[in-house]
């Protein structure tokens, strides 16, 4: 059984979202992609009102918000 | 693809039934430019919930409300509930964040009911559990 390192945090969602994908097999009743969907909200709105957050914090949002969106796109 | 009624119902009820959380419900709709994200809500239901008992503790008190019990109460009434959706704001939205939070799942998963436990589980299928 595939599994998700939960160390990865917010990684997590996209790596379940291309589980769901790529095996056709929801990992519960409605799957992760709207999940998906409001964690990029969420990033996209927080480094739209933190633009002088910490480098390592927009970095840190920036990585998973790119790998959120990679992963709804199936990649 | 959007959250379908029946889960922004168990959504929008949650400062109501928690008044505690009224609060931080309504800081998570005004950081994202007034747009209610259900599975965010959840998530942060169960942060939420880590920090009130982790003050508890420290206080050396049980909170008198029993925010414990009437959280695991509420997450089995949606549990049980017919809705796909809305048993995938448990699972996805509440459980995969207490996954993140060890002390809180050892307290909350005791008092969790049968239907939430086996949500818990799928999640233990794919989440690597807390040590």
């Amino acid at each position: 059984m595939y599994r998700i390192s939960a160390r990865i945090g917010k990684r997590s969602t996209a790596d379940a979202v291309r589980y769901e994908q790529i095996t056709g097999k929801l990992l519960s009743k409605a799957g992760h992609v709207q999940k998906a969907m409001e964690t990029l909200t969420r990033l996209t709105n927080w480094q739209n009102a933190n633009p002088g957050a910490a480098s390592a914090d927009i970095q840190g949002a920036e990585t998973v918000r790119q790998d959120t969106i990679k992963a709804l796109l199936g990649e | 693809m959007s959250t379908g009624h029946d889960a922004m119902d168990w959504t929008t009820r949650l400062p109501l039934v928690f008044p505690e959380f009224a609060a931080r419900y309504q800081a998570s709709i005004d950081t994202n430019r007034s747009e209610l994200l259900p599975y965010m809500i959840w998530a942060e239901l169960a942060r939420f919930l880590g920090e009130h008992q982790s003050r508890a503790y420290e206080l050396k008190s049980s909170p008198s409300s029993d925010l414990v019990g009437r959280i695991a109460s509420y997450l089995e009434d949606a549990s049980a509930s017919d809705d796909a959706e809305v048993q995938n704001l448990v699972q996805v939205g509440f459980l995969e964040t207490l996954n993140d939070l060890p002390g809180l799942r050892k307290l909350l998963q005791p008092r969790l009911g049968q239907r939430t436990n086996a949500l818990l589980r799928q999640v233990n299928k794919y989440l690597t559990p807390p040590p």
